[in-house]
């Protein structure tokens, strides 16, 4: 349990929670344990752009952000990125495939570098 | 020669790499996160597993298999999907007891649409009936993936004719098409979007064809044949026929004296071959098909008591020109700017993925240099003299998707407050985009053209990679 403080955060308030070593599901509640309504605002849901292009009013939607232990850097967090790229998807894919999917990308630029030089040849 | 045979092994080339490309993406985007994917997937199971064509609009009706892979999947417009492996396994078990079949199926907000596509990728969907949903959805991506390959290689053809004596051109406008992003992402995905594509740059190469080497009859039929397949797979194919019927009229009247007899039989088989089929459409969709007559234009014409001629007239105008002083504001905003400029950079998923503002202004810069070369190939040499009639029936091409897609637009909007405009239903003009691409390369002139050409695709492959990168962040990190 966590207790947020009153008022305006001058950003979205952070909430410290033990690592949890396997798949589980949860249900995060919010109580309001003060005497007065309490309105939850200025969540980074994206109001402009996007799948909302005209900027029209939305029914305010909060969001929850899990956030990794620490700093990484990009390079670090590849194999986790690979992992969950892997999920919910056909049954050859695994953690591999996105690097193999990065890797056919750079070769068919090759290819097309390879097929534009080679029209100089003409 | 054989036909295959005539085709420059440049062109089979430029094809594979599109088909690569888009493959890529449809590894990369997540189940259902290409727009409407699932209504997409549900209409052609429907059509693959009873042979007829859906017609129930009650919303939320799932097949059982769409049930399991609906809750099965991570899926949201705005937010961030969370992935969990049991989550997945359980998934892959649900889908291994689960069959495919038509009971109450998702194909609502698709059933509008005319069947060709959904003929056409219930032929992979049958092949991989015994695999899963999730492979066999990647199988029906990777033929829609085939799609994006014809695409670009209607598009090296459009280019062939437009710059005959230009071979280096022909590559450089194909490649540009084939790293676009918005398309390869739409290419990796189940819509019906990708074949109106395909249509949409056939087309415009037997147009270019018929300005070139002269309207015959067999075009005719080919520009009638292509016509007739557009609309039976989307009606927003609708926009490119006046245009299409302008430049065919438009050959027939530059032909040779000699040669006009032949040129107005050309144009007339290309009129019996969409109108007819037409005609037969029409009355089969609703006698045969049991199937409503707005189904006919995907509702793009359904009566509509908000509709007025005043009232969309003053939406096409503000969403492409700056507001008259008599006119109410529509829109509040410049929305060529963010929707079809900001787009055709990029979003990708259900709109929400896209770059920073200024890349959106760097690319818009680039976009603006491509037309100024353009500008400056066909003024020079009298080109524009000579080629009037064939620029002015692209034109009118584009004139009429804009035009179409601003109806349908201006409807919705009016119906719901919300707006239907998205870059990916301008993509069946990516082969003029290709030519243009070629022209501008051409007209840096012919001690800088190639590299200019060739930076131009190479920026479109760094283009295309912060796609796939900033598309991974966003889901998987």
């Amino acid at each position: 349990m966590a207790h947020l403080p009153a008022g305006l955060s001058p950003g979205s308030p952070r909430v410290s929670i033990a690592r949890i070593s396997h798949d589980t599901s949860a249900t995060v509640c919010f109580a309001n344990q003060g005497t007065r309504t309490v309105q939850l605002a200025g969540n980074l849901t994206p109001e402009y752009g996007g799948n909302n292009p005209a900027g029209a009013k939305l029914p305010d939607v909060v969001r929850i952000d899990y956030i990794r232990r620490g700093r990484e850097t990009w390079w670090t967090f590849a194999p986790v990125v690979a992992k969950r790229f892997a999920l919910v998807k056909p049954s050859f894919v695994g953690t591999w495939t996105l690097y193999a999917a990065l890797g056919a990308f750079a070769l068919l630029c090759a290819g097309g570098v390879a097929l534009m030089l080679g029209g100089r040849r003409r | 020669m054989t036909w295959w045979r005539r085709v420059p092994p440049a062109c089979v080339a430029c094809a594979a790499i599109a088909w690569g490309h888009a493959a890529v993406w449809a590894v990369v985007t997540p189940t259902f996160q290409v727009p409407d994917e699932q209504t997409h997937f549900g209409y052609t199971q429907y059509l693959a597993e009873t042979g007829g064509l859906p017609t129930n609009t009650a919303p939320g009706r799932f097949t059982p298999e769409q049930a399991v892979l609906s809750r099965g999947t991570p899926f949201s417009i705005e937010g961030w999907p969370t992935w969990q492996p049991s989550q997945s396994r359980r998934l892959h078990r649900q889908l291994r007891s689960v069959k495919p079949s038509a009971v109450n199926n998702e194909a609502v907000q698709a059933v509008n649409n005319p069947p060709l596509y959904y003929v056409l990728e219930a032929i992979p969907y049958g092949a991989a009936r015994s695999l899963n949903a999730l492979d066999r959805l990647f199988v029906m991506r990777l033929f829609s993936a085939l799609l994006a390959a014809l695409t670009v290689a209607f598009t090296f053809l459009f280019v062939r004719e437009l710059l005959p004596g230009t071979p280096w051109a022909w590559t450089v406008g194909a490649l540009a098409v084939a790293f676009q992003p918005l398309f390869a992402f739409m290419g990796g995905g189940v819509n019906n979007d990708n074949l109106v594509y395909t249509l949409g740059a056939a087309l415009v190469y037997l147009l270019a064809r018929a300005f070139r080497r002269g309207l015959s009859p067999a075009l005719g039929a080919a520009l009638g044949a292509v016509a007739i397949a557009g609309l039976l797979t989307k009606s927003t194919f609708l926009g490119m026929l006046p245009g299409g019927a302008l430049g065919v009229v438009l050959a027939a009247w530059r032909a040779a004296p000699a040669r006009r007899a032949r040129a107005v039989r050309g144009a007339l088989t290309a009129g019996g071959v969409l109108a007819l089929p037409a005609a037969a459409w029409v009355v089969a969709n609703e006698v045969v098909f049991g199937r409503s007559p707005t189904t006919l234009t995907s509702g793009l014409l359904a009566p509509s008591a908000k509709a007025s001629i005043g009232g969309n007239l003053s939406y096409l105008w503000q969403y492409f020109l700056p507001r008259l002083w008599f006119m109410s504001d529509r829109f509040g905003s410049y929305p060529v700017w963010d929707v079809y400029v900001q787009g055709f950079v990029g979003r990708f998923g259900w709109f929400l993925i896209g770059f920073p503002r200024w890349v959106n202004w760097l690319a818009t810069g680039v976009y603006i240099a491509i037309i100024a070369l353009a500008a400056a190939a066909v003024t020079r040499r009298g080109i524009l003299r000579r080629r009037w009639p064939e620029l002015v029936a692209y034109l009118g091409v584009v004139l009429g998707m804009l035009i179409v897609v601003g109806i349908a637009g201006y409807r919705y909007r009016i119906t719901t407050n919300l707006p239907l405009e998205q870059p990916r239903y301008l993509l069946s003009l990516l082969a003029l985009y290709g030519g243009l691409v070629a022209v501008a390369a051409r007209g840096a002139g012919a001690r800088w053209g190639r590299a200019v050409g060739g930076f131009l695709v190479v920026a479109a492959m760094g283009h295309s990679l912060f796609a796939i990168l900033r598309t991974v962040a966003h889901y998987y990190s």
